[in-house]
């Protein structure tokens, strides 16, 4: 079995075409940059994030948080003296008094001597009121506020009623109020203090 | 009884088949080749298609020619919302109409103002990696796909891939001639946002 030469040649220069392309493919590829390299077709799902299917109807675009007012005591007006409810306890360990205050629209507390019960106890009455007049709070919010100091009590020893307060109308509806820190008394846990609407 | 001497075919190499086979390969090889050189992020970008719902977005891209962009971010939510303030006195059209002048007063950017934008939100990607952000992009059918394809390739090009994106077909003339647009305030989680709406709708 013998082949022509001139066949041989044909399948050799046909082979050699094939090599030198495979060969110039192959050094190709080897110089490509790995960040070039392609993902496996199989891979490409699990690899590459998917966006969301971007709706037409309308579009809402996010805007800035807003960031809510806290209701509170506000610390950094001038003159806020707090109550000391150690000394309290030392020198009327038996008191039971309660202030109706108004909280206007500046945050400035006020009240007078009809608006403070503590039948027989004077001393704890002027303690607590002469710290109380010096209270303002943040202006966000106004109406009654009304404070039970009941020292000897096992429960709760200071009831705050909220329940007369209400926004300041020049704030915006959807600013959120958030009711924070609203006396300014030392040594009351906070477990010893109800905040709610009554008592 | 003389046997028949078999005859042996001469073998040979079929000249045609093999020239075909030789150019399928080839063919093959070229066009591997071909996709191989492909740029990565051109077949890696998954283009979803829009729905007939309300959109969400963080920041809007909305491509005009070749040469200008409109950009809407959180910023001009405030700008909505002055304008509803001042002029709520306006006939809700008159509103429409001012808000939407005011905003493609500002809002339209050069290339070259698009571009620091962009760099400006991938440097907040890159500073908190937590964070997610949301772009959509709009572009007009006569403007080229490879100016989204450029942005958005700018765009993911950030260490923790917190920026996605998406894109729809429009005109700066459809949000100019929007039904409406106004600020809504939404609670999302924990959080009270304050939104631009726009309806097309």
């Amino acid at each position: 079995m013998t082949k022509r030469p001139s066949q041989i040649l044909w399948a050799a220069a046909a082979l050699a075409v094939v090599l030198a392309f495979l060969i110039i493919r192959a050094v190709r590829l080897w110089r490509i940059p790995y960040e070039s390299l392609t993902i496996a077709p199989e891979d490409q799902y699990e690899r590459i994030e998917i966006p969301p299917r971007p709706g037409v109807r309308g579009l809402v675009i996010t805007g800035p948080r807003i960031m809510p007012l806290y209701f509170a005591v506000d610390l950094a007006r001038a003159g806020i003296q707090p109550l000391d409810w150690a000394d309290l306890k030392n020198r009327c360990p038996g008191a039971d008094v309660r202030i109706k205050c108004r909280v206007d629209e500046k945050g400035n507390l006020r009240f007078n001597k009809e608006d403070v019960r503590m039948e027989g106890f004077t001393e704890a009455g002027t303690i607590i009121q002469n710290a109380m007049r010096t209270w303002a709070y943040r202006p966000v919010k106004r109406g009654t506020l009304s404070f039970w100091f009941n020292v000897p009590s096992m429960g709760k020893k200071l009831k705050i009623d909220m329940q007369g307060m209400e926004r300041v109308p020049s704030i915006p509806e959807h600013v959120p109020i958030i009711d924070g820190q609203l006396h300014y008394i030392l040594g009351l846990p906070a477990q010893d203090i109800e905040v709610g609407s009554g008592f | 009884m003389a046997f028949k001497k078999l005859k042996r075919h001469k073998e040979n190499v079929e000249l045609v088949s093999l020239i075909d086979m030789i150019f399928i390969l080839l063919v093959f090889f070229l066009v591997t080749s071909y996709v191989i050189r492909t740029p990565l992020e051109e077949r890696s970008l998954y283009i979803p298609t829009p729905e007939n719902t309300l959109g969400r977005t963080q920041i809007l891209i909305q491509i005009i020619d070749g040469e200008k962009a409109f950009w809407l971010d959180e910023t001009a939510s405030a700008v909505v919302s002055s304008i509803e303030e001042e002029f709520g006195y306006l006939s809700p059209e008159g509103l429409r109409t001012r808000i939407l002048n005011t905003l493609a007063e500002n809002n339209v950017y050069s290339f070259e103002r698009l571009q620091q934008a962009m760099q400006g939100l991938k440097s907040r990607a890159q500073r908190d990696p937590a964070a997610r952000f949301f772009v959509l992009i709009r572009c007009p059918d006569e403007v080229p796909y490879a100016s989204v394809l450029h942005l958005i390739t700018f765009l993911m090009d950030t260490p923790y891939r917190n920026i996605r994106y998406g894109c729809v077909a429009g005109r700066l003339n459809d949000i100019l001639q929007c039904k409406k647009i106004y600020t809504v305030t939404e609670d999302i989680g924990s959080r009270r946002l304050k939104n631009i709406r726009i309806d097309f709708q």
